[in-house]
């Protein structure tokens, strides 16, 4: 296993209408190493479902390459495929028939048969919490089943990547949360997971590494915690400070005095002081030795909301880490 | 090329039709056809030559039987083509299943050979099965008798039958292969059937109505002359009429099959097969005609299918 399982360069897909050209995806460079669970965040029509179906075939890149598993996504689709399980987006079933014989198609063409074929379905209808359904025809699904199905299908082959591409778009909060814990499951078992997504908030906080993607290009990528870090060396930092008596515009002058102080708000009781640097022990000190006391003291923490909003603003740089 | 995924396309989409209710319903209809041809022909036969013997009619309605089948078969094989063409790719496209197949380790020209033989399966299944029960009900409500000719035309017409519709079903899967909609797709393959076996040939007979009206008389020529002349533009209706209608393939399938049911009757096996052979070259042209109908649809589609991007 190489130890970056999805690479590509300047990868490129114009689509060519009567009379408009759209850049689906522009030249995107990103680099997805393995084990971890990588989210390809941004809105729709970002360019993230359309780059995911060119990593394994689906779509032609116009310009620009890539690898995936170490083979090129252009002349070696076929072993992308047999070797990546996926979740395409709007992914649909024979609705006349039961998840075990959609989930034989499926295998079939893997090259599975037989007992180990049957011994996989059970497996992975188990493994998404379908064993007890399995004998109803797909027809009768929620939305949340047939995603969950979806991902049957991509475990079938028992693939060391997945690409999952809007998992949980039109799913319940009950079906997200399952959805959730298969995919912390499946990443524990060693697994590389690429979810595409716009729910910031509801697969956000699984991933391990993020690319941010806006208008098909790559707005910056790379481990969370970098990206966070950068975020906050970049944007600063922010605190939240509630005093217990309505202070006096003076502690405005002494905070900025403390240097690398971007903005003091006072608003009766409440300061909001924004700075380039952590200045968290600093402004404690001050206002403590000033005899304040202090009702709330706390420095805000960056969602992932506020980081892609920050980037998506043009405001980052395109790399981290 | 993988094979076994050809096969099991081919299976899957064969079982997959099998099961619709269309097909079911499509043999019931077949069968009343094929009843209904054998009932008019012995009708006709028994009109005609009053205390007939039952068993002497074995081979006279035969050709009467054969030319109401004809008839029929030219105005439904289209239908059927269409009928599982129509949502062979668009259908897919429209429930995301494509999607689903597509992203396994499948070529694309696999799965369009594996669908167009799972069509092509379930066209030559219909048609069979139509043909074998409708003879048995035949042979048992009317007594009609099952000659060596009879069962040798009945096999060439279900293969020519098959080809037919199987032209058909390529253009609908063309359709179907361009659009991303069902029922866009249903609207434009019906539409084509229905202009070509129905309004072309309405549409023939009125131009040549047209550019070649009856002949007027004024009363003073003698009635050689009136027959001459209506025998004129009698012959002159036929010719343009069929030089015009030669274009549509309806026209060339009723005409490679007429050449069939031409064939004499109470030969031995060799002569039959070597006067199908001689009606066969002589109909080079409505074959070629019928078989560039499904290659050229085909091979369009196979090209458009495989550099598709999905939506």
């Amino acid at each position: 296993m190489p130890d970056l399982v999805i690479e590509t360069y300047e990868l490129t897909k114009v689509f060519q209408g009567i009379g408009q050209r759209i850049v689906a995806v522009n030249e995107v460079s990103i680099k997805v190493p393995n084990g971890v669970v990588f989210g390809l965040l941004g809105p729709n029509g970002a360019g993230k479902s359309t780059l995911l179906s060119m990593l394994i075939g689906l779509t032609l890149p116009t310009k620009g390459g890539g690898k995936v598993l170490g083979y090129d996504i252009v002349k070696e689709s076929l072993e992308i495929r047999k070797r990546v399980g996926i979740l395409p987006e709007r992914i649909g079933f024979y609705e006349h028939l039961t998840p075990v014989r959609n989930l034989t198609l499926i295998g079939k063409l893997n090259g599975l048969s037989g007992k180990e074929l049957e011994d996989r379905i059970k497996h992975v209808l188990r493994m998404v919490g379908l064993s007890e359904h399995m004998h109803k025809n797909v027809g009768a699904f929620s939305r949340g089943m047939r995603q969950r199905l979806g991902l049957a299908c991509a475990l079938l082959k028992d693939p060391d990547l997945l690409l999952l591409d809007e998992p949980t778009a039109g799913i319940d909060p009950e079906g997200v949360k399952v959805f959730r814990g298969l995919v912390r499951d499946l990443s524990r078992e060693g697994r590389t997971i690429v979810i595409s997504t716009h729910l910031l908030r509801e697969l956000g906080p699984l991933c391990t590494h993020i690319a941010i993607m806006k208008e098909g290009r790559i707005l910056v990528q790379g481990a969370v915690k970098e990206i966070f870090e950068d975020f906050l060396l970049k944007r600063g930092f922010t605190y939240d400070i509630s005093l217990s008596e309505v202070a006096d515009q003076g502690i405005v002058e002494e905070i900025k005095e403390l240097g690398n102080v971007v903005d003091v708000q006072l608003k009766g009781r409440d300061l909001i002081v924004r700075s380039k640097v952590d200045l968290g022990d600093e402004l404690y000190d001050m206002l403590t030795k000033r005899g304040y006391r202090l009702r709330k003291f706390t420095m805000r923490k960056p969602t992932l909301e506020d980081v892609f909003l920050y980037y998506s603003r043009g405001e980052g740089a395109n790399e981290v880490g | 090329m993988k094979w076994d995924n050809i096969k099991l396309i081919t299976s899957f989409t064969f079982s997959d039709n099998i099961r619709m209710k269309r097909t079911f319903a499509l043999v019931v209809l077949f069968v009343i056809l094929f009843v209904a041809s054998m009932r008019l022909a012995t009708l006709t036969v028994l009109r005609r030559i009053p205390g007939l013997p039952r068993a002497l009619i074995r081979i006279s309605p035969q050709r009467l039987f054969l030319n109401n089948l004809l008839s029929n078969l030219a105005l439904l094989l289209p239908f059927i083509g269409v009928m599982f063409g129509y949502d062979a790719i668009s259908g897919e496209k429209e429930r995301g299943t494509l999607r689903m197949i597509l992203t396994q380790p499948i070529y694309r020209d696999e799965f369009l050979i594996g669908k167009f033989l799972g069509a092509l399966s379930t066209i030559a299944f219909v048609i069979l099965v139509s043909q074998v029960i409708a003879m048995g009900v035949s042979m048992a409500i009317y007594g009609i008798g099952m000659s060596m000719d009879l069962l040798w035309k009945l096999i060439l017409f279900m293969l020519f039958s098959i080809l037919y519709s199987i032209s058909w079903y390529a253009i609908a899967l063309l359709i179907s292969v361009i659009s991303n909609r069902t029922s866009y797709s249903a609207l434009i393959s019906i539409a084509i059937a229905l202009s070509i076996t129905i309004i072309a040939p309405i549409l023939v007979s009125v131009y040549v109505t047209m550019v070649n009206p009856p002949p007027i008389f004024t009363g003073s020529e003698s009635p050689s002359a009136r027959q001459n002349a209506i025998r004129k533009w009698l012959m002159e209706t036929q010719r343009l009429r069929s030089s015009l209608m030669s274009f549509l393939p309806d026209f060339q399938f009723q005409r490679l099959l007429r050449g069939l049911i031409g064939i004499s009757n109470d030969l031995s096996f060799q002569a039959l097969l070597s006067e199908t052979a001689n009606v066969l070259l002589g109909s080079t042209l409505s074959l070629t005609y019928l078989v560039l109908m499904a290659l050229i649809p085909l091979i369009a589609s196979f090209m458009i299918f495989v550099k598709q991007e999905l939506k």
